[in-house]
């Protein structure tokens, strides 16, 4: 909030309203503002004294940390931070739902231990740790005791095993997974064992970073997937249930497995990672998929090279094989090592189920017009299509729009309503 | 859409504390839990009158911007919470207010059970104090310190490392 937003709040407020709200409502509040903000509203005043102590919200951040090394007048730094998380801890009189914590590198595998236990006795439901020591460091052991997981998070932590008692998180609905390092072997076993024998409820899963590796996942009740990373291989086991899938790297030429066995997908995206292979100009995706994507209704596409044939064939099969694409979103690109030549085109295809389509960054290549052109004589449904330009795209394009504006001869569709946005240079680079 | 396939009526009547009445689509409606519990409620029951749910704890006034939030957000799907757009007018919405409204709307969000306008207001009373001193946030809210000194000393020595 800007100053003279406060300084207005300053001049209206005069009543002590803020004593007067539901005990809730003000620990909702609490629960908003960092920590050390929340603790020093205890010497406002008496009523005031005991009110954080009720928070089930407890964040030990980086920003945590640093502020009390910043604000730090001691030596031992970390006799001070310990003592300053164990005087939290000590004080806090309800149930933890949400914990976060920033593993600095100097914290002793025993105190941290003895953290998470705290808050596992505390019934903590969301766990985020995010792991700054030296890779190789073990988790906490107590955090395999917290059996009330919802949500688990876990940021540059090393999985190298798990402890023989382990039973599970049996509530465990959403799993993060990020590292920003090359995974090393060991832990693929290791991740593959904990997703598909430990959490029965898995419902979302989000594996992200440096992998190159593959694992095999049975995750019967697994619906919405997230896969970032250089090169991971997952094989799905047993029957999949996902239905939103989300790709952000090179696949593409395995498109034909993957897809086959997600047939319930509803919502799939993919990135330029997903093109993106040495070499891959040369190879030809199939017609059409072994097995049809029969509920896909959005495909999103980020930053497509239009100018690429192997990728505008690879989106064509996406197409062809889903007979219920009814929301189509394309942010498109080009591809450095193709040219602008115009793509030979199917001849002869229709995708009646297709009702609205954006395209955007679209910046005049006559690739992006060929294929607009082609979007509109095949798409009899369409009701609207968005089209944004860039503002210094090719004036061919932009006339062209224009013209199909006013005369919408080309399109299959009679009720299509085509809106065109112009978007200068400067949004583009903001948006990124 | 669910109600255009129900017979019964897409809009429902809701009256204010002080007795004013606001007819409000359905699906502006339901974005108050609490709302749309009793419309569920009274569906079952196979009504065929105009629903009437009287709020006794929400004066007209608060009501008028529970709903213009409600109108506002029913226009964007439940998995577009993330939308620039709609983060935007939440923003300037809330800025407009002082605090006596921004406390009522709160109450009134949460007796109405609308979960995202709760959290809303909570954040933004949060950001609106964050990084003031005690002494300033005990002016802002007229805060009376009823500590002696050496009370107010002891407390600050529990819990040392947020008061340096």
């Amino acid at each position: 909030m800007s100053t003279t937003n406060k300084r207005n709040l300053c001049s209206t407020m005069r009543a002590d309203k803020f004593s007067n709200l539901p005990p809730e409502i003000t620990v909702r509040i609490l629960e908003n503002l960092p920590l050390a903000d929340a603790v020093r509203t205890s010497t406002l005043s008496r009523y005031w004294r005991t009110k954080w102590v009720h928070i089930s919200q407890l964040i030990l951040d980086h920003h945590f940390f640093i502020s009390i090394v910043e604000n730090s007048s001691t030596t031992n730094i970390i006799e001070e931070l310990t003592n300053a998380v164990n005087s939290i801890f000590s004080r806090l009189v309800g149930p933890i739902r949400k914990f976060e914590l920033y593993i600095f590198s100097w914290l002793e595998g025993a105190e941290l231990d003895r953290w998470v236990k705290f808050v596992s006795g505390k019934g903590v439901k969301e766990f985020t740790l995010i792991d700054c020591r030296q890779p190789g460091k073990t988790l906490p052991p107590s955090l395999f005791s917290c059996v009330g997981l919802t949500q688990l998070t876990l940021v540059n932590c090393s999985l190298h095993s798990l402890p023989l008692s382990f039973q599970g998180f049996p509530c465990l609905v959403n799993f993060e997974f990020l590292v920003n390092r090359q995974g090393s072997h060991a832990e693929e076993p290791v991740l593959e064992d904990f997703v598909s024998m430990h959490c029965p409820q898995l419902n979302r899963l989000r594996l992200i970073g440096g992998w190159c590796f593959g694992i095999t996942i049975h995750a019967p009740k697994l619906e919405d997937l997230v896969l970032v990373g250089v090169s991971p291989y997952i094989i799905f086991e047993g029957v999949t249930k996902i239905k939103r899938l989300e790709l952000y790297l090179p696949w593409v030429l395995r498109m034909q497995e993957i897809f086959s066995s997600l047939t319930f997908m509803e919502k799939l995206t993919l990135s330029d990672l997903f093109w993106m292979l040495n070499g891959h100009c040369e190879v030809r995706p199939p017609a059409t998929l072994a097995n049809e994507l029969v509920q896909l209704a959005h495909l999103e596409l980020i930053r497509l090279p239009l100018n690429c044939p192997f990728a505008v064939s690879a989106v064509l099969c996406l197409f062809q094989s889903s007979p219920r694409l009814t929301h189509l979103s394309i942010r498109a690109s080009s591809c450095r090592s193709c040219s602008d030549k115009p793509h030979k085109m199917v001849e002869e295809c229709t995708f009646p189920s297709i009702k609205t389509v954006k395209l955007s960054w679209i910046s005049g290549l006559t690739t992006e017009l060929q294929f607009i052109k082609f979007l509109l004589a095949t798409t009899p449904m369409l009701e609207v299509m968005t089209i944004e330009i860039n503002e210094d795209a090719k004036p061919e394009l932009l006339s062209f729009v224009e013209e199909l504006k006013q005369f919408p001869c080309g399109c299959a569709s009679k009720n299509a309503k085509i809106l065109l946005n112009l978007i200068t240079n400067k949004d583009i680079v903001d948006c990124q | 859409m669910a109600s255009s396939s129900s017979s019964s009526l897409s809009r429902v009547v809701v009256k204010s504390s002080d007795n004013n009445l606001f007819v409000v689509n359905k699906k502006v409606a339901s974005q108050s839990q609490l709302l749309k519990q009793c419309i569920d409620n009274m569906e079952e029951k196979g009504t065929n009158d105009v629903i009437l749910i009287p709020l006794s704890n929400v004066t007209s006034n608060i009501l008028t911007l529970v709903l213009e939030y409600c109108e506002k957000h029913a226009d964007f799907a439940d998995d577009d919470n993330n939308n620039q757009e709609l983060k935007q007018w939440d923003h300037e919405f809330l800025k407009k207010f002082d605090y006596a409204t921004l406390n009522s709307l709160t109450m009134a969000a949460d007796y109405m059970v609308t979960k995202s306008l709760l959290n809303l207001c909570c954040q933004f009373i949060a950001d609106s104090i964050k990084d003031l001193t005690v002494q300033q946030i005990r002016q802002i809210f007229d805060i009376k310190n009823d500590f002696t000194p050496q009370e107010e000393a002891d407390i600050k020595n529990e819990n040392a490392w947020a008061f340096r």
